[in-house]
């Protein structure tokens, strides 16, 4: 008589387990085809550390202070500069070996000038590993900025003129 | 039109076989000719059902998973992903271990094709659309039907590989305690039909499917079906998360093709005796006998599909315990009410 | 058994109708690259020997060559799964050694993040764990919830596996707008969802029998065998550094600590499962009583802790994580030692699967947990 109960409650509980498949069967699946539809990051989201640009001058507001490299564990930030004739310095070779960072944001906080932030892109595949290795020319964030989610469901550009969060 | 069409072509047989009939040589060529055209006709039946079913087995684990499924390869909804899997398979490079016995490791998927085929042999999907109504249908298919435990076995130890072996003897050992189960239960369909012929038992349920007159005797069948067929909660010869893929690890190009177009033949194989012993097999009102036996046969599959996409995989010796202790007694009982019911009637 | 350095059996050590398997480290159920080498006889188990070292990348002494906060998100690399608690137990120890004190409201940030962690951590445990007993659609449902929580960390750090969000001296950000909002809406979500798994995996016959009375720990074995978190639990130790040694804000929350009975893979798994029960109950406790102010103290930015060392531990997912970290005064540590939970019950392992089979021992190591970063560190 034993047996035959907990044959049963055992019939029982693959009847439960079938009925949660069931109702999973008739939600909406919750995956995307990807590069149809471009996943758009939350706010914030750290793709690589990029360059701010300054919206009045169209430069860099980097100065070549060197914080970002110093507290960069892994040193993989290279930074040259040269002085422009009102004294002020700026940097000639921004180089990133992106293919070593670990994107820990540590740079970012390290700047006091706000000039650098985490882009919120994602796709970095290249053919060659020399292509990782990031200069000047394409770390200057696009003046547009990018698009990105909000928690509440909405969607704003990111203010890249100001810096990410510290 | 269909049924114009089939009256037609029966016709054309009927003057063909008339005409050969005449003379011996005649008479043996055409039963070897037309022999060759049923064969080609179920091959074309499995290797067109198999596409479909492997697509749509992958459809519904997606749909199970909260997911979308193949979606890239042929729109809408990836149809073609099979298609190209196929393709993919078929130019891989094909590996034969060094150590593998060679010929029983190049057999194996043969055998468990051959295996599978044989069964569609009995197979009734219309009142006149079977391979042979053999008379001892129901027996020839017990004895089919066990025959791809013996490919298993080649394979996993053709191998030469300590994975493979493992679960070629899970499957060997699983054997006994499933197909002596399965057996006695369909003994009770055979009982209340009084034949063993497949198309016969079809025929016998016009009032009433068997599955309400036999519950306990489709769970036990069910339940043996799932090992048969290797499937979660019974796949423990594959045994993915454990064995790796069990028998057929070291497989691969065509040969692992075979294993993979063997496996959902014989799902289907066994779905369509499924429906042909428990719900009236082709049988159905207004729609024509073989879009039932699809319809039937498909939904059957569904089940199948859903079972072992919710359950985890029990162990070897739960499995023969199972098989032992509670299929056999439970078709025993099956069978002896049955029989009971059959005497007093 | 003893094993030649060709991981082979020394000669006459096997019994004729023995044979080893290496299981690992291409294997799908190690769960990384664990290699077991099982001792067989048919598919019982004589013995099963972990080998491990597939994942080595030296954090110990990569450690002695960073600053103290270029470690932080080192750590995050360790316990991938679980990479909030790791980072917390290292700034702890940063923060006991320099004596800084760390604002309220960052305290309770960290509980909160650590819980959530938490529960992240546990349902990657029950997909894999579902996985390795053949269920493959409780992965994808665990997995598919686990998003929610990833979202809310992506928002909150910008990361959805290695965080780097733990500072030294308080965390690296405040909530982000509608992250409360977002996260109450995980709370109302995730009971009816747990008691969807129970219904379709944990109360499952079959998952009972695979289960039960396999790989037994007795409470003695485990704590000699330095077991925490679930798995000494499950043997019926009740000891939750949460509760017991409170760190951060834990000391103002209620929660219960599931505790189990036999020690057996069921009891182990059944305590974490229960374990996400309450962490919901914990999240929403800070949820309610967030306090206002500061997330982060002033830290000089080269940051000398005065020489001396210190051992901090917190309870992660698996179990605690210790840290040991030794200071001689200046900019870098001068020794981390990390003590992993995962670490401590691989050791359990040939206790645990002598004599069953070779199905169990995949059941055995899913219902540890282990991950194979933080093995070998």
């Amino acid at each position: 008589m034993h047996n035959l109960t907990s044959l049963l409650t055992g019939f029982w509980s693959f009847i439960c387990g079938l009925w949660v498949t069931l109702v999973n069967t008739v939600r909406p699946p919750v995956t995307f085809q990807y590069p149809e539809k471009y996943y758009v990051p939350l706010e914030g989201f750290r793709g690589y550390p990029a360059l701010v640009v300054d919206p009045e001058t169209g430069e860099t507001k980097c100065n070549g202070c060197q914080a970002c490299a110093r507290a960069c564990p892994l040193g993989v930030i290279h930074i040259e500069t040269a002085q422009r004739e009102d004294k002020k310095r700026y940097p000639v070779e921004w180089r990133l070996e992106f293919g070593r960072c670990m994107v820990c944001n540590l740079c970012v906080e390290a700047c006091p000038f706000g000039a650098l932030t985490m882009s919120p892109e994602y796709e970095f595949a290249e053919y060659r590993p020399e292509d990782l290795v990031y200069t000047l020319g394409n770390l200057k964030l696009p003046p547009e900025g990018f698009e990105v989610r909000r928690l509440d469901g909405s969607t704003v550009r990111t203010g890249l003129a100001g810096g990410g969060r510290g | 039109m269909p049924a114009d069409l089939g009256a037609f072509l029966q016709g054309v047989f009927d003057q063909v076989h008339l005409w050969a009939s005449q003379s011996p040589f005649w008479s043996a060529l055409f039963t070897l000719g037309w022999g060759i055209v049923k064969v080609v006709l179920v091959l074309g039946f499995i290797i067109v059902n198999v596409l479909v079913l492997v697509w749509l087995e992958r459809k519904f684990s997606g749909r199970v998973q909260s997911r979308l499924g193949p979606m890239r390869v042929g729109r809408p909804h990836g149809w073609a992903q099979t298609i190209a899997d196929m393709i993919k398979l078929l130019g891989k490079e094909d590996i034969v271990p060094r150590a593998a016995d060679k010929a029983l490791f190049v057999i194996a998927p043969v055998v468990i094709f051959t295996a599978t085929m044989l069964v569609y042999v009995v197979v009734p999907m219309g009142p006149r659309a079977i391979v042979s109504d053999l008379n001892i249908g129901v027996l020839y298919l017990a004895a089919a039907a066990s025959f791809t435990v013996i490919s298993v076995l080649m394979a996993g130890w053709g191998s030469s590989s300590k994975w493979s072996l493992l679960g070629a003897l899970r499957g060997a050992a699983m054997l006994v305690s499933y197909e002596v189960p399965m057996v006695l239960a369909v003994m009770g369909v055979v009982l209340l039909s009084g034949t063993l012929s497949t198309n016969a038992i079809v025929k016998s349920q016009s009032g009433l499917w068997y599955i309400l007159v036999q519950p306990i005797g489709f769970l036990v069948f069910l339940a043996a079906l799932f090992a048969e067929l290797n499937r979660v909660p019974f796949d423990l010869a594959e045994a993915e998360s454990e064995l790796v893929s069990g028998f057929n690890i070291e497989y691969s190009g065509l040969r692992f093709a075979f294993f993979f177009l063997a496996e959902y033949a014989n799902l289907l194989a066994l779905s369509a005796i499924a429906v042909t012993l428990y719900f009236g097999g082709w049988q159905g009102p207004f729609l024509p006998p073989f879009v039932w036996f699809m319809l039937k046969t498909y939904g059957f599959i569904i089940l199948v599909m859903w079972i072992r996409w919710t359950l985890p995989r029990v162990r070897v010796d739960q499995l023969l315990e199972f098989g032992w202790k509670v299929l056999l007694p439970a078709a025993l009982v099956n069978l002896a009410v049955t029989g009971v019911y059959v005497l007093l009637t | 058994m003893t094993i030649t350095p060709e991981f082979r059996p020394a000669p006459g050590d096997l019994e004729e109708h023995e044979f080893l398997v290496n299981m690992g480290p291409q294997h799908p159920s190690t769960h990384g690259v664990l290699r077991v080498i099982l001792r067989v006889d048919g598919e019982r188990l004589v013995d099963a020997i972990p080998d491990i070292g597939f994942l080595h990348r030296c954090f110990e002494k990569v450690a002695e060559g960073w600053t103290y906060q270029q470690v932080v998100p080192l750590t995050d690399r360790l316990d991938y799964v679980s990479a909030m608690t790791n980072e917390l137990a290292y700034v702890m120890a940063v923060e006991k050694l320099a004596g800084i004190e760390v604002p309220e409201r960052a305290q309770w940030l960290r509980v909160l993040v650590a819980e959530l962690q938490r529960i992240a951590s546990h349902l990657v445990w029950f997909g894999t764990f579902a996985l390795d007993l053949g269920a493959t659609t409780p992965f994808l449902y665990a997995i598919r919830e686990r998003e929610h929580i990833l979202d809310l960390f992506e928002a909150l750090c910008g990361a959805r596996l290695t965080y780097s969000y733990m500072r030294i001296g308080g965390v690296r950000g405040d909530l982000p707008p509608g992250f409360v909002g977002k996260t109450r809406e995980f709370l109302k979500l995730m009971p009816s969802r747990l008691r969807e798994y129970e219904n379709l995996f944990m109360k499952n016959r079959i998952f009972e029998n695979r289960t039960k009375g396999i790989g037994r720990v007795t409470a003695e074995e485990a704590v000699a065998y330095g077991a925490s978190g679930p798995t000494l639990r499950g043997s019926g130790v009740d000891w939750d550094l949460r509760r017991d040694e409170p760190y951060a804000a834990y000391d103002r929350f209620e929660f219960g600590v599931p505790v189990g009975q036999s020690g057996d893979v069921y009891d182990r798994a059944v305590c974490r499962f229960k374990e996400m029960y309450e962490s919901l109950k914990i999240i929403e406790q800070v949820l309610d009583g967030l306090p206002e102010g500061d997330v982060r103290a002033k830290v000089p930015r080269v940051l000398k802790p005065p020489a001396g060392d210190v051992y901090t531990r917190v309870e992660s997912p698996r179990g605690e994580v210790g840290v040991y970290l030794v200071s001689d005064g200046g900019p870098k540590p001068y020794r981390v030692k990390w003590r992993a939970p995962s670490f401590a019950h691989l050791r359990l392992l040939p206790v645990m699967a002598k004599g069953h089979m070779v199905a169990d021992i995949v059941a055995i190591i899913g219902s540890i947990d282990i991950i194979l970063g933080e093995v070998d560190r």
